[in-house]
């Protein structure tokens, strides 16, 4: 449920219903992929049946592999990123993004009288990795999902992540508590992240809770998401729009030939009492990608389409569903009614 | 929420405004007379089997019914077509069939409707980026395709291959003139202009003056144009 959260409030972050978040939060014990991580390589499922630990999927550019149990402090950023890149000297896109982030944990965790150091990839002290995370971008919305080792368990972490892809070595990692030989409370941990992002960020934080969207959206991303194999081990995840809505995605020629009107109309007709729940896109081939506006979002299934001229289409939560021909008015609306 | 489809329709040959029309048409791509649905003022209409066609059929299908004895305009109205991208290995069966269309209606060679399936069966083969990643462009083997084809070259052929590889090579150092980062519209035109001027200087044949493909109508298309670098941009 915690990445779900995540999900929600970079998605409301992009829509313009909140503002820059950071998110500081303890979940059960888990390992977490990134998008392109392997489930069946880059875990040792032995060790994680043996300590009860959950295997999740967070969306990620990275196939990097997070471990965090209740000794771990695990941070969600969710942020325009565009006006990052006037706080950092020799600007480079996207490491400097990276680095900035991780300069906060360093910073606020330098509170503890450790000499943290950063760089884009990890946060980390003589030499020893302290906190990593995930990042995801959606053009200048950036969301960074890490964790920060305060008393976590090294010996655990190691083993449930030591296979052949990431051999783990014990000298690799360590944590704030091991650093400083003492357990440290995660409350202060919180406060000084806080006040490390705030001095790096040139910020003040206000605290808040989820708005009602995001409360709706983690639930609907739980559901169609977060609780399935289909997404924790296979990566498969259904194309949702926006704050989350059921998308219909329509690709047709241009100009629009017969049977291409007829697709569009039949999907007017079946949505007609659903447009609430329900957005409808119609792409048109040759038309570019900023046919919806600056920021386009378009399935896999739809680049498929277009890649390999099959056409027209209807598409349904990113699952390519009718093609080359008009479906029935009892067909669509059946497909319809099991995505939403 | 429905996103209201944009009820306004250019003309992808000309840009211009398309309006309705209800009477039977000729397909300015493949010579098909259909009902129309929209035409331009210039009388361009597109049959609705071209316009879901895909990027070979396509190719085929204009350039087997084309009577055009210019490869450039037959390149340049395939590239028109929202089926061809900006940037694609379409571009490089596109040289080859609309050589060899061009050759054909000439009456010069023995050339028939497979020649387009070999050429495209054979073009489909060069990867997209092949020109940065092996260092060959598929628009300069698109014209070694096109000499091929036109002479059955093969690889146990004396003179027909070593034409074929000339004519390749030729269009290659032409195209790796231009600079980068590449452009297949640029790639094309500077293929066909480089096959035209061998296929006069081997073969005697002369096709009717080329097409000035300048300035080029994609220019505004191309995220990566390179602008005034680019000796078709204006």
């Amino acid at each position: 449920m915690n990445l779900a959260v995540n999900e929600a409030i970079f998605r409301s972050r992009r829509v313009g219903l909140t503002r820059d978040t950071l998110r500081l939060w303890q979940g059960p014990n888990s390992v977490v992929l990134g998008t392109s991580g392997s489930y069946r390589d880059d875990v040792n499922h032995e060790a994680c049946r043996k300590y009860d630990i959950e295997i999740v999927r967070a969306v990620s550019v990275s196939c990097e592999v997070l471990y965090s149990d209740m000794g771990s402090l695990n941070f969600t950023v969710a942020v325009d990123a565009a006006p990052l890149k006037h706080l950092i000297k020799n600007y480079q896109p996207v490491l400097s993004e990276y680095q900035i982030l991780n300069e906060g944990i360093a910073k606020g965790l330098q509170r503890f009288g450790v000499d943290l150091k950063a760089d884009p990839s990890v946060v980390y002290v003589d030499n020893r990795r302290i906190s990593k995370a995930l990042p995801l971008w959606f053009y200048d919305y950036m969301l960074f999902q890490g964790t920060l080792q305060i008393n976590t368990d090294l010996d655990v972490y190691d083993e449930v992540i030591r296979t052949k892809r990431y051999p783990e070595r014990k000298d690799v990692s360590t944590s704030l508590g091991r650093k400083l030989g003492k357990n440290i409370e995660v409350d202060e941990v919180k406060k000084a992240l806080v006040q490390g992002f705030e001095e790096r960020l040139g910020v003040r934080f206000e605290e808040q809770g989820l708005i009602e969207d995001e409360q709706k959206l983690i639930e609907k991303l739980y559901r169609v998401k977060y609780s399935l194999s289909k997404w924790n081990v296979k990566a498969r995840e259904p194309f949702l729009i926006g704050m989350g809505k059921t998308t219909v995605e329509v690709f047709v020629a241009y100009p629009p030939t017969s049977m291409c009107r007829k697709l569009i109309e039949l999907v007017r007709d079946v949505v007609s009492d659903l447009q609430d729940e329900v957005k409808v896109m119609i792409w048109m081939r040759g038309r570019g990608v900023y046919q919806h506006g600056p920021y386009p979002e378009m399935s896999s299934a739809l680049r498929t389409a277009e890649k390999q001229s099959i056409i027209p289409v209807i598409i349904i939560n990113g699952e390519l569903k009718f093609r080359e021909s008009v479906p029935s008015k009892e067909d669509l609306r059946k497909a319809l009614l099991d995505a939403l | 929420m429905v996103t209201e489809m944009e009820e306004v329709f250019h003309c992808c040959l000309c840009k211009k405004l398309m309006s309705p029309s209800s009477e039977i048409v000729e397909c300015s791509l493949c010579g098909k007379r259909e009902k129309a649905d929209y035409v331009c003022p210039d009388g361009h209409y597109i049959c609705e089997g071209c316009r879901l066609a895909s990027p070979d059929r396509l190719v085929k299908k204009v350039c087997k019914a084309t009577k055009e004895i210019d490869p450039m305009k037959i390149a340049i109205l395939l590239m028109k077509h929202p089926a061809i991208p900006m940037h694609g290995s379409e571009h490089h069966y596109l040289v080859s069939c609309a050589l060899l269309a061009a050759l054909r209606n000439l009456g010069k060679f023995k050339i028939d409707d497979s020649a387009f399936d070999k050429a495209i069966s054979r073009g489909k083969r060069v990867l997209f980026g092949s020109c940065g990643l092996w260092g060959v462009c598929g628009a300069a083997v698109g014209v070694g395709i096109a000499v091929s084809v036109a002479t059955n070259a093969t690889m146990m052929s004396d003179e027909e291959r070593s034409l074929s590889m000339q004519a390749a090579s030729e269009a290659l150092s032409e195209i790796a003139k231009i600079g980068g980062p590449r452009c297949c519209k640029a790639s094309t035109f500077a293929a066909i202009e480089t096959a035209a001027r061998f296929f006069e200087r081997k073969f005697g044949i002369k096709f009717s003056s080329l097409e000035n493909p300048r300035p080029c109508y994609f220019k505004l298309l191309n995220d990566e144009c390179l602008g005034d670098k680019c000796p078709y941009f204006r």
